[in-house]
């Protein structure tokens, strides 16, 4: 039996003061279907936890107008289940909706997932292509960063030992937007990505513009794919550009190998998903 | 035939309620408020001498009551059936990395961790070897004695040069399938009580107590009658809770008995993956010789099993791979050879399927590749070499009792509609990004323990003064749904009902050495010693009813709780019955014993009769393979068994749907791997069983052709509906695809690349 100091603050004020006092020695904990199993395994070390539960209006989804924003401890479900979510950023719904299983969805949350930085994560990608900003708190004041720049290794972000993440803003969708993501994992229901890949781009008579490009799991973290992005930019859809399009993020993707899956075969699927997300639009 | 009143007739497990409700208790949820916690130091290296083990400062940590090693094994530090090299604790030599070197019991399970930090351990390493390939060349190291190859079973039936010779077609092919983990659901754990009198009790999730009981005693040099094992609630076990639950129990009691206090041991899930025992990793290299109509007339067959460390049941394993190597057809010339060797990896052993499924997935995939190349059907060809009613195995056994193997195929084609879809099929665009495909897989199994040992089993029927009954058995309740079997039989017999029977927990104070519960043995031994047992209850019973009746009729019959003559009149309830007897001083309680009859085998020759029944199966799946991504969903499944009498279709129907589900994760997703001796899967994140959104249709096909030897007719139904899931879904990906996979398991890589790509 294990026993674990835990605070639960009831405001976000007291919670910035516990993280300012005591820093990394204070982990916070959301869904905890991450830190649960890494405490258990000795990956934190000698850590108190920071129930961030008890803190009113965490899990919020509001939609500001241009933006939504989405609260640190909104769950996987909340986010799915958003018709505010549906109607703007439907992207972060569908790539929500395929996280692990029903339970793993209502207990995981997106700030979790995030700070988690997984470079499999579902969420993160979606995120990305919508230009999702996070909103990071510390006693001192508020800082933003870009969901792109927020992960630096698995694991590793850029919240500070005094910092917490409370909410991602994320800009509407423009009507009309050409949009997927698409996963592949080796079974139908708690899989995690062997590769993701998530697409956003305006869209004008069949001309391609602002594309943005997130791939998931060839990385140490959730990546760009610039080059093919630029390749699509100002294109008009058809089998040619698909094509181009293709063999040029399997050159720009570096996969790597893990327990997961292989070079060869992510490599091969980076370009097989994006090619496939791309040949839906023109159906 | 008789009208059954129990058997055959769907019944709610009688184990049912304590599972679905939590009430029902495992190894872990035993407490004492005098006990201690074990934990135990596993080994940091693949293959090393131990130079010595230092607990002096373990010891004197805080909580700590006891520290103990190999040096303080009461008796001998070895265990095992037929090669007993395995340690409770390692002595000489570290042979894997699960192995202990020294176990600590403590007030807490914090203090008992933290004390392993105490440890001193000098280890100097010897290089080791992580593939048989390795272990078998001259001058590899020798991980026990000289030579890492251990076993060699063979059989031999007539001359295989000429049955080449006779050969239009002759194919090569290797095969190789996983290590897999059982998964079950509950980890090992038991509770050790020292008696108090210098023996020890032992409480645990024990899969086979006797077997268990036998390595304590040597391990503590205790005769057997002072060790007492009692099963706990299973939460799942698939042959895995045999050998690790030895070592485990082993080291509870050392530490009982050391400190006078009950001790408890749970094993993590990431210790389970670590120490437990896994399914053999096989290669199998193949010849076989067919004329041009598809008549087989050889098999040549060389099947290399990774045993890992230690040798466990690994002959017995290998042997069943070696008699069985030919499936379910009549070959007139075979030579086949198989080797258990020994490597510095994890221990592989029993495992639901006992050696079949390896050599199963081999046979069968060979046979849709001769298909292919006879340009033949794939069902016809299995129906014509398919064994019938008096055919010879391939060892030369005359099956004498009859062989419901052709109607498993037929039963199946009919179901899935074979032949036609097959053909709908045939015609899908060669490029579809999405093609379907259609496979099946055959087998037949002996039935029990076969010439592996002794094979028999015991069983107590106790009616109450209120007639309620009671069994005991030698053989456990493992998930597989024995103790709803022999309730079943012993309602039919007493004509109770059979909420008045209770099956109670298999203790080894209660019951003669029944042996182990493996082999899906439980019902035909178990079940036919139930019968017995009833049979004498109720015999006394009906003769103590004629006196009190003052009657001589002969046909008198015990019936839904009642006496009844034969015209059906009712003349005396059972419970008054009961409560009579018990007034007459005549004693309810009867001992039954079944020994399964004779078998032969001839080791030198390679032949013989190595069981004395078999049951047949066939499945057949149908598949939608993703060209671009190599995903595979299975969209249906038809599982055909001969079950000899089915004696709870709701039982069998679990089996069969467990099965199905077992065999496909062998198939499509299952792989512990490992890295130069370290465990890289170590939990369910990265080792992935199929779920239930994995799961396809399944359509289970009960045949029934019951045999003389088991109760009702009733032989084995357990292991054979994993065994043949994995080549059923893989030859159907190969329809699908026109590439064959010809390693397990067939993931996304495989199917899409057709090989198994190097990580690095």
């Amino acid at each position: 039996m294990r026993t674990l100091e835990v605070l639960a603050p009831e405001t976000l004020e007291e919670a910035l003061a516990l993280k300012a006092h005591h820093g990394t020695a204070l982990l916070p904990l959301a869904g905890g279907t991450d830190v649960i199993p890494g405490i258990r395994r000795g990956a934190y070390g000698a850590v108190a936890l920071l129930d961030l539960s008890r803190i009113p209006d965490l899990n919020r989804i509001v939609d500001d107008g241009t933006e939504i924003r989405i609260g640190a401890l909104a769950t996987h479900a909340d986010v799915v289940e958003s018709a505010i979510v549906g109607a703007h950023i439907p992207v972060l719904s569908e790539a929500c909706g395929t996280v692990g299983s029903v339970q793993i969805r209502s207990r995981g949350t997106i700030g979790g997932n995030l700070c988690h930085a997984s470079p499999a994560s579902d969420s993160v990608p979606a995120l990305r292509v919508l230009g999702s900003v996070c909103e990071i708190r510390s006693s001192k004041g508020t800082r933003e960063i870009p969901v792109g720049d927020f992960c630096i290794s698995p694991g590793v972000t850029r919240v500070l030992p005094a910092d917490l993440l409370v909410g991602i803003r994320v800009p509407k969708m423009r009507p009309g937007s050409r949009w997927f993501y698409l996963k592949l994992g080796q079974r139908r229901a708690m899989a995690i990505a062997k590769v993701s890949v998530a697409f956003l781009a305006a869209e004008d008579g069949g001309v391609l513009s602002d594309v943005r490009i997130s791939l998931g799991a060839v990385a140490p973290t959730v990546c760009g794919a610039p080059r093919t992005a630029a390749c699509l930019e100002g294109k008009k859809l058809g089998e040619t550009v698909i094509s181009e399009a293709v063999e040029m993020i399997q050159t720009e993707a570096k996969p790597i190998a893990d327990i997961r899956s292989t070079e060869e075969y992510r490599r091969e699927m980076v370009g097989v998903l994006l090619g496939r997300g791309l040949r839906g639009f023109l159906e | 035939m008789k009208d059954f009143k129990v058997v055959g007739k769907k019944v709610r497990r009688v184990d049912a309620l304590g599972k679905v409700t939590g009430q029902a208790r495992y190894a872990a949820d035993l407490a004492d408020p005098h006990m201690l916690y074990g934990a135990v130091l596993r080994a940091s290296l693949s293959h090393a001498r131990v130079v010595s083990i230092d607990v002096s400062q373990a010891v004197s940590f805080p909580g700590v009551e006891a520290v103990l090693t190999a040096a303080d094994v009461p008796g001998r530090n070895r265990f095992g059936t037929m090669i007993p090299n395995q340690r409770v604790l390692a002595d000489d030599k570290v042979r894997f990395r699960g192995d202990g070197l020294a176990v600590v019991a403590a007030r807490s399970a914090r203090e008992a961790a933290r004390a392993l930090s105490g440890i001193r351990v000098q280890l100097e390493p010897l290089s080791a070897v992580f593939s048989p390939e390795e272990a078998m060349k001259r001058g590899a190291p020798g991980i026990h004695g000289k030579s890492n190859i251990f076993v060699h079973h063979k059989v031999r039936k007539g001359r295989i040069a000429d049955g080449f010779r006779r050969a239009d077609v002759i194919l090569r092919r290797t095969y190789t399938t996983a290590l897999i983990e059982h998964a079950y659901l509950e980890p090992e754990a038991v509770m050790a009580r020292p008696d108090g009198e210098g023996g020890v009790l032992v409480e645990g999730c024990v899969q086979n107590m006797y077997t268990t009981r036998r390595g304590l005693s040597t391990v503590l040099r205790l005769p057997l009658a002072k060790i007492r094992v009692v099963q706990t609630t299973v939460g799942g076990s698939f042959g895995g809770k045999d050998e690790v639950m030895t070592v485990l129990a082993a080291r509870a009691a050392m530490l009982a008995l050391r400190t006078g206090r009950p001790v408890q041991m749970v094993n993590s899930r990431e210790e389970s993956f670590h120490e437990s025992y896994k399914r053999h990793p096989y290669v199998m290299e193949y010849r076989i010789g067919a004329k041009k109509n598809g008549r087989l007339t050889a098999l040549e067959v060389r099947m290399v099993a990774n045993a890992g460390a230690y040798a466990t049941t690994t002959p017995f394993v290998v042997w069943r791979s070696v008699v069985q190597c030919a499936g379910p057809y009549v070959v007139p010339h075979v030579k086949a050879d198989a080797y258990g060797v020994y490597t510095n990896t994890v221990y592989t052993g029993a495992m639901r399927g006992f050696g079949s499924p390896q050599g199963n997935f081999g046979i069968e995939l060979l046979m849709d590749e001769l298909a292919g190349e006879l340009g033949m059907d794939p069902l016809d060809l299995r129906i014509l070499n398919g064994i019938r009613t008096g055919s010879r195995t391939a060892t030369g056994q005359k099956l004498d009792q009859p062989v419901a193997f052709i109607e498993t195929l037929e039963r199946s084609a009919r179901s899935i509609n074979w032949k036609r879809r097959r053909e709908e099929l045939d015609g899908q665009p060669r490029n579809a990004r999405r093609r379907k495909g259609i496979g099946m897989a055959a087998s037949y199994r002996g039935c029990a323990l076969g010439a592996e040992g002794t094979d028999a089993a015991g069983a107590v029927v106790s009616v109450q003064t209120d007639g309620s009954v009671i069994v005991w058995s030698g053989i456990a309740e493992v998930g597989q749904g024995y103790y709803t079997v022999i309730a079943q039989i012993t309602a039919e017999v007493l004509g109770v009902n059979l909420a008045d029977v209770t099956v109670l927990p298999y203790d080894t104070a209660i019951m003669s050495d029944s042996g182990p519960s493996v082999a899906s043995r439980s019902t035909m031994l178990g079940g036919t010693a139930t019968r017995r047992a009833a049979g004498r209850v109720r015999r006394k019973m009906l003769a103590e009813a004629r006196l009190i009746l003052r009657t001589k009729a002969k046909s008198m019959d015990l019936e839904r709780g009642w006496v009844v003559s034969s015209g059906g009149q009712r003349r005396m309830r059972i419970r008054d019955l009961a409560a009579a007897c018990f007034e007459r001083g005549v004693a309810l309680f009867e001992f039954g014993w079944y020994k399964g009859p004779d078998i032969h085998w001839d080791e030198q020759r390679g032949r013989g009769s190595p069981y004395f029944t078999y049951v047949y199966g066939t499945n057949m799946a149908e598949v939608e393979v993703d060209q671009e991504t190599g995903e595979v969903r299975v969209l249906q499944f038809v599982s055909a068994h001969d079950v000899g009498r089915v004696v709870n279709p709701q039982g069998v129907l679990g089996q069969i749907y467990g099965g199905v589900a077992m065999g496909l994760g062998y198939g499509l997703l299952e792989e512990v791997e490992e890295r130069e001796g370290r465990l890289v899967t170590e939990n369910f994140d990265e080792y992935l069983i199929p779920t239930s959104l994995d799961m396809p249709q399944m359509k289970a096909v009960m045949v029934e052709n019951p045999d003389r030897h088991g109760p009702y007719g009733a032989k084995s139904v357990g292991e054979p509906t994993t065994e043949i899931a994995a080549p059923a879904v893989v030859n159907a990906i190969c329809h699908a695809t026109g590439q064959r996979v010809r390693d397990l398991p067939a993931n996304l890589e495989r199917v899409l690349l057709g090989k198994k790509l190097v990580r690095t």
